[in-house]
């Protein structure tokens, strides 16, 4: 089964080095991407491992968040 | 540290009161592991799952007993210890922390607690204290009162049954021990620290310094840091997670910025107890109201809904409570000191466990139907605290439950009072209930039901 958009790449290009998620969200809607589409691929990438949230509350890619820490 | 002093202070820690084998031709556990294991198969361990965590154990199957809270406290206290072991070798090795004393201290910390929680540990503290309020006298009193941590300590040293009386109590290692000591001191009621929190009663003084050889100070050791961190976590997050489920948390006004002064301010109110309390106490619980709101944006389903039990309602409450222990776990240190506190916790994390434990405890303690049961609840401990005491002092041990009388005959020196609150704290909630109604003549139940066993 396809993974309904905005896909993990997406993300993790508009993510950078941490946005918070209002701003991610607004990012991804932006991008013509419904909302429920783009909670939903949040939720993915999370249960993938790709992005989680720093103790600030920030969207982060986990591979720069293992780094940091 | 050199290896001698290591290896000397390694052999101190498993040390037990009472019995030195430790390399047993019938038994394959190291001494940490057996402590784990005596405690996770005592009947105060069993005894947990008739126990309020917050809400009335049984009263329905959502609510965490304290049970099923103590083995989740367990595995987050295990889990922090094995990456603090990871990722901080030298200082894990200079604490002497091991997983399987965090994981014993976790699965033993609230075996202290009485049946019905918190309202019924303020009340067995004031007629302990002074029992004249129960049919006593004042000479019954235990000065000392009663304390949930000092109680589980009292368990583990003197009540749990496992060997011949001479030899009370689990005979747990000196470490582990130790690692139970969330607040480690006897009460003092002149000191502003020692007056509502505590860890050892007076009766068991001797155990308490024994245990304490190798501590510092007022300093918690390492493991009980870990263990007492383990708590917060599973107590903020979990119970939370709960009372979500059953539609008490108003997140609406949580994330909303009208509700931000009143929820700060009942914080705050909470916290002035506390004489630690900082002075930018204020700010740092707007900030870190500002961080839980920020993490619960992406989990709409969470605060936008009315939880009823869908598949995606479970999948980001799972997603954020996850991420919010995943954090929590990873703000703890370890210190390279041992002659100061052995941990340093991220303050936005300790900030954010304090909210979220004060919403767990806020919204469920203005239900005026919990007021009406703790109503009921602390009329049931006065009753049996009364009866104990007065039976007990009588000798008339007939009355009492079989597995409660070698309370009064094995402990002929401790006060009264202090008996008296030991039979109330070695009962289920459900017993509580029952016996209460038995001796007080309401429901007798069949001749042939002991209720207490």
């Amino acid at each position: 089964m396809v993974d309904v958009p905005p896909q993990d790449a997406e993300i993790l290009n508009l993510i950078g080095a941490g946005l918070s998620p209002d701003e991610l969200i607004r990012g991804l809607m932006a991008m013509q991407y419904p909302e429920t589409n783009v909670i939903e691929a949040l939720q993915r990438a999370i249960e993938r491992e790709k992005i989680t949230l720093n103790s600030e509350g920030l969207v982060v890619a986990v591979s720069q968040f293992a780094e940091a820490a | 540290m050199n290896g001698a002093v290591k290896a000397s202070q390694d052999a101190v820690r498993v040390n037990r009161c009472y019995t030195d084998v430790e390399d047993s031709v019938v038994d394959q556990r190291h001494p940490f592991e057996r402590d784990r294991d005596r405690i996770l198969y005592s009947s105060a361990f069993h005894r947990l799952a008739g126990i309020t965590q917050i809400v009335r154990a049984g009263e329905l199957d959502v609510f965490h007993t304290r049970q099923q809270h103590t083995y989740k406290v367990a595995q987050i206290g295990r889990r922090l210890a094995e990456l603090r072991i990871r990722e901080q070798k030298d200082a894990a090795l200079m604490h002497g922390l091991h997983p399987e004393v965090v994981e014993a201290a976790c699965l033993a910390h609230d075996l202290g607690h009485p049946p019905f929680g918190h309202a019924a540990e303020g009340e067995l503290d004031l007629i302990v204290c002074d029992p004249t309020i129960c049919g006593g006298t004042a000479e019954d009193a235990a000065e000392d009162g009663y304390e949930g941590n000092a109680q589980t300590f009292r368990i583990l040293t003197k009540l749990a049954v496992r060997m011949h009386k001479d030899a009370p109590g689990l005979d747990l290692t000196r470490a582990t021990l130790a690692a139970t000591l969330k607040y480690p001191w006897l009460r003092d009621k002149s000191h502003p620290k020692r007056t509502s929190k505590w860890s050892a009663y007076a009766t068991e003084e001797r155990e308490f310094l024994w245990a304490r050889e190798l501590g510092h100070g007022d300093f918690k050791t390492a493991e009980a840091e870990l263990m007492d961190w383990a708590d917060d976590i599973a107590y903020s997050v979990h119970d939370l997670e709960d009372f979500h489920r059953v539609g008490i948390i108003p997140w609406r006004d949580i994330i909303s910025e009208k509700a931000q002064e009143s929820l700060v301010r009942g914080v705050i109110d909470v916290w002035q107890k506390d004489p630690s309390m900082p002075a930018d106490a204020r700010a740092r619980m707007i900030a870190a109201l500002d961080r839980i709101r920020r993490k619960l944006i992406i989990f709409p389903a969470v605060t936008d809904e009315m939880y009823s039990g869908s598949r995606e309602q479970r999948r980001q409450l799972r997603n954020f409570t996850s991420i919010l222990i995943g954090n929590f776990v990873r703000a703890i240190k370890l210190t390279n000191a041992i002659d100061q506190r052995s941990v340093t916790i991220e303050q936005k994390a300790e900030d954010e466990v304090r909210l979220l434990k004060y919403f767990a405890r806020q919204y469920v303690i203005g239900l005026p139907a919990l007021h009406a049961q703790q109503y009921g609840q602390k009329r049931i401990i006065r009753d049996l605290f009364s009866i104990f005491l007065i039976e007990g002092k009588a000798g008339n041990l007939k009355l009492f439950p079989t597995r409660l009388r070698y309370i009064w005959e094995d402990n002929e020196s401790a006060k009264p009072a202090r008996l008296a609150a030991d039979c109330v704290a070695s009962l289920t909630e459900n017993e509580a209930y029952r016996l209460h109604h038995r001796l007080t003549g309401t429901e007798s139940g069949l001749v042939l039901d002991p209720i207490v066993r």
